[in-house]
């Protein structure tokens, strides 16, 4: 009934409905923005529209898929708007910690730039898959590809981001 | 390898961050406002240019015919790259600082250069680390531009690498003119930076990123020193953090618009003194607002929603253009204007009343239909947006007309969120709009769930638990029906009845709820239902139902779509499969006189352009391609032949040949023509 309500118009319900999904939302935004800024503006753009083409969601289709795509959609938009052309670094205040020592440093900061470089399929791939833990059937949805498709994209992300690092990916 | 899928998960989470109670709370809080109506969130539609398809996909399957620029220039300057073989993105950054020069950076790594408005186009080189460096281009003529590249990153957003490039000689040669020195009351600010603009040869822009306080460099000796100017805050918005976008020069006067993260409100600035200061000027709607001329700003959307201010933004009015739906566009002067929408360009002449497509350099070019006379004359009622979403309506003169809308179909909320006609008799809906042709009006419900002879649709008031309402045109009274849910989807959660077809003597209707759909006949004389099938995806047309059914052995799409399109026979009950593609997505668009199907294919990807086709199916595995490249969400047929429409134009499918018979750009076909 959320759902229905949702489609009405229902703000309390659509809110409700998003509340699940909100984190791993920004979560994919930030991975691929690194910006908070940023990654707020974009899952907040996903949301309205999200709302506003609820329509197009057919009952029982899995929302979290939904939203992420729409989600990703929108980091896309961002990347290429000309409003983001420097990312932020280190924003989370997670990375550099006194704990890390130089040396895993310096192989982050690279790893982080190889990801920087990375085109955004296939961060996007590696970042379901990886940083949000989807099972690779949802990664597909997200991707919009078949559960063969969603392994092959990061695997192939893989191997973009590092040469040589061929992984497998789990069925 | 798990030591490597542990460092790409680290690195991964070292980007990230949970989302901040501060953010859901304001989230929550946009929510609780209403949902956005397409004149009130202009953001929205323009970020809805990259779901809506205007035609151009395929295009990767097809060569690119783009020239390379011969390497010359002195052995000091950067050396030039040859670029990929096609960019992984088809999105293109306009700059046009002139009526006859344009310059697009396609997929973030290819650049090209048109000084004749568009109409052909010369590549151009960028410097030998692009596309793997972060960077921003912007262009003051043909021949004079500057390239920002962003610096190794460090914690708070510095960047204190970043370099500043020159060409001269038209983008065949860069130099590095300047490295990270950037300062602001005499300080070295070393934050990281976005928004590159040149004003002339001499002066340029960019602000700063970092969010406590926004500054807007300049140079004034053609990008080798920096200096900081801060933004104030806005009266509206006292301290609150914003990113600027680019600095524009109209007339003696420099402007800036600055979106704010956390407040309400877009500001526009304003420097008299060539962007030594600057001063805060007025609050906008949105941010994609274009300042045109120093009176004159556009916010564009789509047909019936685009608003226009000549008081600098102290007032705005509806702008009756036909852009629909693109990026935000960019104007070499008051009349000519490009914009990006989604892997086609388009331009202005008449600063932005009418726009027309050409094709963006570096992709295949797009192999649109000319415009032909299809012998007839007539008026075709189509709306701008697509079936789920409400939608202003209007008339396209064919052939060779444009957008006109009607304001007899515009919609106002009625009460528990159903939309109602501002003409009366008032006529209430849910959602979508046609042209009623017997009583001569426009109707709130899809094309679909009117009955053949006009006089009455059916929709659900959904507030109510689902009441279906049965309307007569002529004067719309109407009857109610529960259509509460059937006893074999009790118990698995709440559903309402959605209405997919109607006939003067029957409603059929499937249940929206999750996990089940499924086709009932409502019978209108005595109430009751009857079930016909529990498959899913059902769509009615021509006195049958039609089911989208998923036969292959993946799933495609990410709204569970099928990969099939099926029959169900009403007498017997039995199912026929008619048309099935593996892995693409099947969806029904609607029916010939004859009653046979149309269908849309489509492999559908979140990132990736998107492969659409057309079909109309004469039967059980028989089926003739009728386009490739568009996307389309419905088909209406006529006297006239079979009509579609999308943002490249009007089709018309008539004894086995296909028209384009008018560029006008609208959402779908919602009648016969007139």
């Amino acid at each position: 009934m959320r759902l229905e309500r949702a489609k009405a118009g229902d703000g309390h319900a659509f809110d409700e409905l998003l509340a699940p999904v909100l984190d791993p939302a920004f979560r994919l935004a930030m991975t691929m923005l690194k910006d908070r800024g940023a990654a707020e503006d974009a899952v907040q753009e996903a949301a309205l529209k999200a709302w506003r083409t609820l329509g197009r969601f057919r009952a029982g289709a899995e929302l979290r898929p939904w939203f992420l795509a729409i989600v990703a959609n929108e980091c896309r938009t961002a990347r290429r708007g000309r409003w983001w052309g420097v990312l932020r670094f280190g924003d989370s205040g997670r990375l550099g910690r006194g704990s890390t020592s130089d040396r895993r440093w310096a192989e982050r900061l690279d790893l982080d730039a190889a990801l920087d470089r990375l085109a955004p399929q296939h961060l996007l791939a590696l970042t379901l898959y990886y940083h949000l833990d989807l099972p690779i059937e949802e990664v597909g949805r997200v991707l919009g590809c078949s559960v063969g498709g969603a392994r092959q994209r990061v695997h192939r992300a893989l191997v973009a981001l590092r040469p040589g690092m061929a992984l497998e990916v789990d069925a | 390898m798990r030591q490597d899928e542990d460092e790409v998960r680290r690195a991964l989470e070292a980007r990230s961050s949970e989302v901040s109670p501060e953010f859901r709370a304001r989230l929550s809080g946009a929510l609780q406002g209403g949902r956005p109506a397409v004149n009130a969130m202009p953001a929205i539609a323009a970020a809805m240019a990259i779901i809506i398809a205007l035609g151009s996909v395929g295009i990767l399957m097809m060569a690119r015919s783009a020239r390379s620029v011969s390497h010359q220039g002195p052995a000091s300057v950067s050396r030039l790259n040859s670029p990929p073989a096609v960019p992984e993105s088809r999105d293109a950054g306009l700059f046009a600082p002139s009526t006859k020069v344009v310059w697009a950076l396609v997929g973030g790594s290819l650049l090209f250069r048109s000084t004749d408005q568009g109409n052909t186009w010369e590549q151009r080189s960028l410097p030998a680390w692009v596309p793997s460096g972060r960077f921003e281009v912007s262009f003051v003529d043909d021949r004079q531009g500057w390239l920002y590249r962003a610096g190794v990153r460090l914690p708070q957003c510095t960047d204190s690498g970043a370099e500043i490039w020159r060409t001269t000689d038209g983008a065949a040669t860069w130099k590095p003119v300047m490295v990270g020195t950037w300062t602001n009351n005499n300080a070295k600010e070393p934050e990281c930076k976005a928004g590159l603009s040149f004003t002339d040869p001499q002066h340029g822009f960019i602000a700063s990123v970092v969010t406590s306080r926004l500054t807007i460099y300049r140079t004034l000796d053609g990008g080798k020193n920096w200096t900081g100017a801060d933004l104030p805050d806005a009266p509206s918005a006292p301290g609150i953090s914003q990113r600027a976008g680019l600095v524009k020069k109209i007339g003696n006067s420099m402007y800036v618009v600055a979106s704010s993260t956390q407040g309400p409100g877009t500001q526009v600035y304003r420097s008299t003194d060539g962007g030594a200061t600057w001063s805060w000027l007025t609050t906008v709607p949105s941010i994609w607002v274009v300042t045109v001329t120093e009176s004159r700003w556009l916010l564009l959307d789509m047909p019936g929603f685009s608003i226009e201010t000549t008081t600098a933004g102290q007032q705005w009015h509806p702008y009756a253009s036909d852009f629909n739906f693109g990026s935000s566009p960019v104007f070499g002067d008051s009349r000519v204007g490009y914009a990006d929408a989604n892997g086609a360009l388009l331009r202005t002449f008449d600063g932005g009343l009418h726009w027309e497509r050409i094709s963006t350099p570096g992709l295949p070019k797009l192999d649109l239909l000319p415009i032909t006379d299809p012998g007839f004359t007539c008026r075709l009622p189509v709306g701008t947006g697509s079936p789920s979403s409400r939608s202003n309506g209007g008339f396209v003169a064919v052939p060779r007309g444009s957008f006109e809308l009607d304001p007899a179909a515009s919609m106002l909320t009625g009460e528990q969120q159903s939309v109602e006609t501002s003409v009366k008799p008032v006529l209430k809906g849910s959602s979508g709009i046609a042209f009623d042709v017997p009583f001569s009006r426009w109707v709130p419900a899809s094309p679909e769930v009117i009955s053949s002879d006009g006089s009455q649709y059916a929709w659900t008031e959904r507030e109510s638990h689902g009441l279906l309402h049965v309307t007569k045109v002529a004067d719309g009274s109407d009857r109610t029906f529960a259509a509460a849910p059937p006893p074999d989807l009790q118990g698995h959660g709440p559903a309402i009845p959605v209405p997919i077809g109607i006939t003067t003597e029957s409603v059929f209707l499937t249940y929206g709820w999750e996990g089940t759909s499924g086709v009932w006949r409502l019978d209108l004389a005595s109430g009751s239902l009857i079930k016909l099938t529990g498959l899913p995806s059902p769509s009615y047309g021509a006195g049958t139902i039609w089911l989208e059914l998923t036969r292959g052995p993946n799933q495609v799409g990410m709204y569970s779509d099928g990969d099939t399109l099926s029959r169900l026979d009403l007498r017997s009950g039995a199912v026929q499969d008619w048309f099935h593609r593996d892995n693409v997505v099947v969806r029904y668009l609607g029916f010939e006189l004859e009653g046979n199907p149309w269908v849309l294919t489509g492999t559908f990807r979140a990132i990736d352009p998107r492969v659409f086709e057309i079909w109309r199916v004469r039967g059980p595995g028989q089926a003739d391609l009728v386009l490739s490249g568009q996307q389309v969400s419905r088909v209406i047929t006529d006297k006239h032949g079979t009509w579609f429409a999308n943002g490249s134009g009007v089709y018309l499918y008539s004894s086995g040949r296909l028209q384009r018979v008018s560029s006008a750009s609208v959402g779908e076909v919602v009648g016969p023509c007139l």
